[in-house]
């Protein structure tokens, strides 16, 4: 009697545990995308990824603004790719593209939480950096 | 009183292996509903974040006519580099594998292009083009050949791969 009845607490705890788990998890996922950071981050990548892209195949010395305030985010402009993401976050959570830049080329620059985010394109160098 | 608890012995509601099917079959079904959910959320993330390829395609075709490191005309005595032109003297592989490379393994992930003016027979192929083309993204682009000293119209037509 005493095991059957400790036998039907122990099935109630962990029907709610189990239950509490699933709201928990449901509630974490539809709260992150709720924040849309991630969707920002990625906009925000693929973005200069198209500037860049731009750049190089316009002629000549070149300056353009970023028509967001970027002051949530970090960029991290190397030769061969665009890095976004927050302040605090791990190598894993950043938002990277590729970019494609012609032999002779090299791109490079960083921006930590400043509000206007400017590419440069001077001869053969693509620079990111804050706004003049 | 016997009898009650005998009823209750063997009461269905807290019987611990009807209970266990019961979970068993809900756990499957759960799993089944978070699955549905996150993707859900998953799609509706790509929907936000999506770029038609037509876009980026147009700004990395930007280069072959646009800059001396691919195919633009520049002139030597001034310096000049002329939009939108094609110097036929640079139009040949090993310019275009400067001006666009992907790389050797992953590359067909990426877009590749394959070049062809209509004035001539030659064709460009950018290092991973496998004549998967997207017929969607293929472009022409009226454009200045220069040849024999002297600018002509042409057409350059840019088809696109889009990955593999």
């Amino acid at each position: 009697m005493n095991t059957k009845a400790s036998l039907k607490v122990l099935v109630m705890v962990s029907e709610v545990v189990i239950v509490l788990g699933i709201i928990l998890l449901l509630g974490s996922t539809a709260q992150a995308y709720a924040k849309s950071e991630t969707v920002t981050k990625i906009n925000t990548a693929e973005d200069i990824r198209m500037m860049v892209h731009t750049l190089v195949g316009v002629p000549g010395d070149v300056m353009v603004e970023y028509p967001k305030d970027v002051s949530a985010f970090n960029a991290i402009l190397r030769p061969e790719s665009i890095a976004v993401f927050q302040k605090g976050d791990l190598e894993i959570k950043y938002l990277t593209r590729l970019i494609n830049l012609p032999e002779g080329y090299t791109a490079e620059g960083v921006l930590e939480g400043k509000e206007r985010l400017c590419l440069e394109k001077k001869e053969h160098k693509i620079l990111l950096r804050e706004c003049p | 009183m016997s009898m009650n608890k005998k009823a209750q012995d063997t009461s269905p509601i807290f019987d611990p292996t009807e209970k266990s099917i019961y979970w068993l079959i809900a756990g499957v079904l759960v799993t089944i509903i978070v699955a549905i959910v996150i993707f859900t959320f998953s799609s509706y993330k790509n929907k936000l974040t999506y770029v038609p390829p037509p876009l980026p395609v147009e700004f990395l075709a930007l280069r072959f006519t646009n800059i001396p490191e691919c195919f633009a005309y520049v002139d030597k005595n001034t310096g000049q580099i002329y939009a939108n032109s094609i110097d036929i003297t640079k139009f040949n592989q090993e310019v275009l594998n400067r001006c666009y490379a992907t790389e050797p393994e992953k590359g067909i992930k990426t877009f590749n292009f394959r070049l062809k003016l209509a004035s001539s027979d030659q064709e460009l192929l950018t290092n991973n083009y496998f004549h998967d083309d997207s017929p969607d993204l293929s472009m022409e682009k009226t454009i200045l050949m220069f040849k024999d000293g002297k600018f002509q119209r042409d057409t350059l037509t840019i088809y696109v791969q889009e990955k593999i």
